[in-house]
């Protein structure tokens, strides 16, 4: 059982510093790995980056953190220098890429993209037109081509996440304006998903939508933008059988009951 | 510093009012916060959502106020850096 801290859109701008790392100094004892799903920063600027690299610093975590960016880390065209920050600070930043992690001597491989908006089947653009419209529709699905190619590199492993920041499902999208569906998230994502197989899908960007969604394929989806989570960050146990897992208790926190759906800590 | 923004004609149509501001409260960077919803009621520009820190809260009164002087600013969006830590891990089960 792999347990798994994760919050996404927390905007770190130089008016936030300090107010993260008194939360994020338990993930420690609470966690044993730490996902972060894009719109790390107000505006993508390295001083921005580097309150959150502080942040992480002031917590002393000793667990992996494996991050991607939103558009909001890409508002100052610095994205690459943002990365480089938080790298130093320990951050693997994903982008189109993928990592292999040991957590308890199970391989956890986490693959990551940005994603982009789009659209969903019924209401989505096409790559058709005006050039900036076909731009709008091949960034979307160039990004998640080189999400399903980090899928790939991640299938020998005994769990499979797939952490991104826009939505690939409609479903953690409820709550949000219909309208605006399409610039929240699209369905390219979810399809690179299930072509490849994967345990688990973090994203965040929908601050209005819903928590919890699944993919056409069967993968289970979790929005963690910190507006729809009300709190600093969530946590899940992520694999085992509750009802069986006689070290749920130690892992959760609180001895499992005979059917628990959430464990207290 | 910020330089004020320019007020808008208050006589616009009030779906062209919030078009405005709510681009605004997108881009203007003592905010930037795309997910800001706003409504119009009379003379009361009404603003729901999340942001992040007190300090981008009250910049949506300030934003509001300089491109409507005079309207009410009813701001109701909440600040994501008062949310608390969780008390519950969640059970997930594998795909």
């Amino acid at each position: 059982m792999i347990r798994i801290a994760a919050v996404g859109d927390v905007h770190v701008g130089t008016d936030t510093a300090g107010s993260l790392s008194p939360h994020w100094s338990h993930l420690n004892e609470r966690a044993d790995l730490f996902l972060l799903a894009g719109d790390l920063t107000k505006r993508g600027r390295p001083d921005e980056g580097a309150v959150l690299a502080d942040e992480l610093r002031a917590a002393e975590l000793s667990i992996p953190v494996v991050a991607v960016l939103g558009n909001h880390d890409y508002e100052s065209d610095r994205e690459k220098e943002l990365a480089d920050i938080l790298g130093e600070a320990g951050v693997v930043v994903l982008d189109g890429s993928s990592v292999v992690l040991d957590v308890h001597g199970q391989s956890v491989g986490v693959a990551g993209a940005k994603g982009f908006g789009g659209g969903f089947p019924g209401a989505m653009g096409s790559d058709f037109g005006e050039p900036e419209m076909k731009a709008f529709m091949r960034h979307s699905r160039d990004v998640a081509h080189r999400l399903e190619t980090a899928m790939g590199e991640i299938q020998h492993c005994d769990v499979r996440i797939a952490l991104m920041h826009y939505a690939p499902i409609e479903g953690t999208l409820r709550g949000e304006r219909l309208e605006i569906w399409p610039f929240l998230g699209c369905y390219f994502l979810a399809e690179a998903v299930d072509r490849t197989g994967a345990d688990l899908v973090v994203h965040g960007h929908a601050h209005g939508g819903s928590e919890r969604g699944v993919t056409p394929g069967g993968v289970h989806v979790r929005n963690v933008a910190q507006p729809v989570l009300r709190h600093a960050y969530t946590l899940f146990c992520l694999g085992g059988s509750v009802e069986s897992d006689s070290d749920a208790d130690l892992l959760c926190g609180q001895p499992a009951e005979a059917e628990p759906v959430e464990a207290e800590l | 510093m910020t330089e004020a923004l320019d007020a808008l004609d208050p006589n616009e149509p009030v779906d062209y009012l919030i078009g405005h501001i709510e681009e605004a409260l997108a881009c203007d960077e003592r905010v930037n916060e795309p997910g800001l919803h706003v409504t119009i009621q009379g003379r009361r520009v009404f603003v729901d959502g999340t942001v992040s820190t007190h300090v981008r809260h009250a910049a949506v009164n300030e934003v509001v106020g300089e491109l409507l002087p005079g309207w009410t600013v009813v701001n109701q969006s909440t600040v994501a850096g008062e949310f608390p830590e969780p008390t519950v891990a969640e059970m997930e089960s594998l795909s």
